[in-house]
């Protein structure tokens, strides 16, 4: 308990409190501008945590990453088009509320369901951590190596109907990740006689240069303001959408409740739990028929999920080092950047870094929206901005971000072919998360699989911990893709949620 | 093969087959500690290129695919943008990084800003002067001043 406090206390110190409130202005922006995703916007800050403490840098990114959730909600409900992919169904109701003059009550209802999620969230991850304690001191080397296994297996299995693609793409992540001088041994290994190689790809311009050199190129191309509707200027209401959260506080904690289950399963994607909870908030509704058209309760659930995941998703993350999402592989990047090491460490000697994070996922949370509900008519104007006006600053950001990795031009080459790579990616369907995954996860892969080899031969492979997990990983691949497979066999019925969507 | 994407999986699967299959080679040379994970890592894309290679040259009924890290309309954006909207877009970002490497970040930063802005984004002085001040100041107190690197 005196930790828990003792990293309020940490978070609080004026220089984190800084960095805290500047992450949680930059995400304040990012979440409002559609097409700048809380991931890029990670990816680009990735760069400005070297030399930070944990603290620090947590303060830095989760504040940013936790509140782009948040105001992501806002242009979903004001122009339908949502700030984040994890917004998507916030616009379902949201939007329709705004086209009959209720943007101020949608707003007021989202902005508290969301801060309620977010609370909800960051709870159940501090609570989890004597639970989870136990169960993470009791692996040993070859369980956490089968776990990466897991891990990778449900990326992978995000790669939609081509798991193969997904496979190459994690392999492709594992080669370029075992690049430079082996740990063990001190053998160079795909070096190439370039003296910049040994030290391994330099992590941080691969992540910016996958994920934001094709945001830059896309707002380069298009030229165009991020929003292209004009906003509703039906701003009023909003306390009775606050009313709306209050009254309905067992639906914001049930689907928040479902967004922490998701979250906490590694694969799992923030946009599908937003659409369980809101299928869950339909089937739950005294009108159900009304959802669609603008039901506040729709709002209230795609706003709770959104927020309450992260604390889910952060469970496996910190404790086992797989991260649950896209975005939790990114910030996993971070662990590394400040010399963390996610396992047991981050329950035991650096528990406080573990509770900093709940503590900035509220704070952060909280300010969020106390800002969101001062300046909403004024952040509104920030989504008219032309897309192009932009660029020269985000090239920068694309170009310093990755030379400071190691305050070198080779830096800059790797973040454009990771940008090339990135683009090429999207335009042939080729999923970006399991290479990046798989990069952050080779040296713990590679370090977990020599120890088990030195302490146990292959015998390690018996061990029903590892054998469980490697079941786990092969129904996480093959179970999904079963399903889809039979899915696609079926004359796919009219599905009622884009139709809302598209209206 | 039917479709420009099949092609286009076809040609990704002999290409990352050879660079798999290259580094399973290579891996060879390697003590057998430092061999074993990247003679797994690539053994394994190597396979799976050749296995999806083979599905792609095989006649047979192929499901449309889902890529689900990246918003639909991004993907779609990639896919349909005319070259029109390509080669302006790839040729200033080339010209940012060639004057990054020639000219220096300052030089850079201020020329391509004032530049960009006023062509492509057809913005007004009055937007551009403040945005290459601010854009100036910044990269020299965060970066210079505060974070004490060497720009390029």
């Amino acid at each position: 308990m005196s930790t828990f406090v003792q990293s309020l206390f940490d978070v609080l110190d004026l220089h984190t409190l800084v960095l805290m409130l500047t992450g949680v202005a930059i995400g304040f922006v990012v979440g409002l501008l559609p097409g700048l995703g809380g991931p890029v916007a990670l990816a680009l800050m990735l760069p400005f945590t070297f030399g930070m403490s944990p603290v620090e840098a947590f303060a830095l990114l989760l504040g940013m990453f936790v509140v782009t959730g948040t105001t992501g909600d806002i242009t979903s409900v004001l122009f339908g088009i949502p700030g984040e992919a994890t917004s998507a169904a916030t616009v379902l109701d949201g939007y329709p509320m705004t086209k009959r003059g209720e943007a101020g009550r949608a707003l007021g209802a989202v902005l508290l369901s969301s801060m309620m999620g977010a609370v909800f969230g960051a709870l159940v991850f501090a609570v989890s951590v004597p639970f989870v304690r136990p169960v993470v001191l009791a692996f040993g080397p070859p369980e956490f190596f089968a776990l990466t296994v897991v891990g990778l297996a449900f990326i992978v299995s995000l790669s939609g109907a081509d798991l193969l693609k997904g496979g190459i793409m994690a392999a492709l992540g594992f080669l370029v990740g075992v690049v430079g001088l082996d740990p063990q041994a001190g053998i160079p290994r795909y070096t190439f006689d370039q003296l910049y190689l040994w030290d391994g790809v330099a992590l941080v311009p691969v992540v910016v240069g996958l994920f934001g050199g094709a945001e830059v190129l896309q707002l380069m191309m298009t030229k165009s303001s991020i929003a292209k509707t004009s906003a509703e200027e039906h701003l009023g209401g909003a306390m009775q959408g606050v009313r709306d959260a209050l009254g309905h506080w067992f639906l914001v904690l049930r689907s928040s409740a479902i967004g922490i289950g998701i979250g906490v399963i590694p694969g799992m994607g923030g946009a599908i739990s937003q659409f369980i909870a809101y299928a869950h908030a339909k089937q739950t509704s005294k009108s159900p028929e009304t959802f669609g058209k603008g039901n506040v309760e729709g709002v209230l659930a795609a706003g709770a999920v959104n927020n309450s995941k992260e604390g889910g998703s952060l469970i496996p993350t910190v404790a086992f080092g797989i991260p649950g999402s896209g975005v939790m592989a990114i910030l996993l990047s971070a662990f590394l950047i400040t010399g963390l090491t996610p396992g047991p460490e981050m329950l035991t000697t650096r528990l406080d870094v573990t509770f900093s994070m709940v503590w900035v996922m509220v704070i952060a949370n909280v300010v969020a929206v106390a800002l969101s509900f001062l300046f909403l008519r004024q952040l509104v104007k920030l989504t008219h901005v032309n897309g192009a006006v932009l660029v020269p600053f985000l090239l920068t950001m694309l170009a310093l971000g990755a030379y400071t990795s190691n305050n070198s031009m080779n830096d800059v080459v790797v973040m454009l072919a990771a940008s090339a790579m990135g683009i090429a990616c999207l335009r042939w369907d080729w999923p970006r998360v399991p290479f990046l995954l798989a990069l952050v996860l080779t040296e713990t892969a590679e370090r977990y699989l020599f120890i088990s080899h030195s302490l146990y031969g292959w015998s390690w492979l018996q061990r029903p911990l590892v054998l469980g997990s490697f079941a786990l990983a092969v129904f996480g691949v093959f179970v999904p893709a079963l399903v889809r497979y039979r899915r696609q066999r079926r004359p796919a019925p009219v599905e009622p949620v884009l139709e809302d969507q598209r209206a | 093969m039917r479709s420009p994407t099949a092609r286009a999986d076809a040609v990704g699967a002999v290409v990352l087959g050879v660079v798999f299959g290259a580094a399973l080679a290579e891996a060879g040379s390697f003590p057998f500690r430092s061999a074993v994970f990247p003679r797994v890592v690539t053994g394994a894309g190597l396979a799976f290129a050749a296995i999806l290679l083979a599905r792609e040259l095989l006649p047979r009924r192929r499901p449309a695919v889902a890529v689900d890290d990246a918003p639909d309309g991004e993907a779609e954006f990639f896919r349909t943008a005319p070259r029109s909207q390509w080669l302006p877009a790839l040729a200033w970002a080339a010209a940012f990084f060639a004057g990054l490497w020639v000219l220096g970040t300052t030089v850079t930063i201020v020329a391509f800003s004032a530049l960009y802005l006023r062509v492509a984004a057809r913005a007004r002085l009055v937007v551009i002067v403040p945005y290459v001040v601010v854009s100036y100041v910044w990269v020299q107190v965060l970066f210079v001043d505060f974070l004490h690197l060497q720009l390029p």
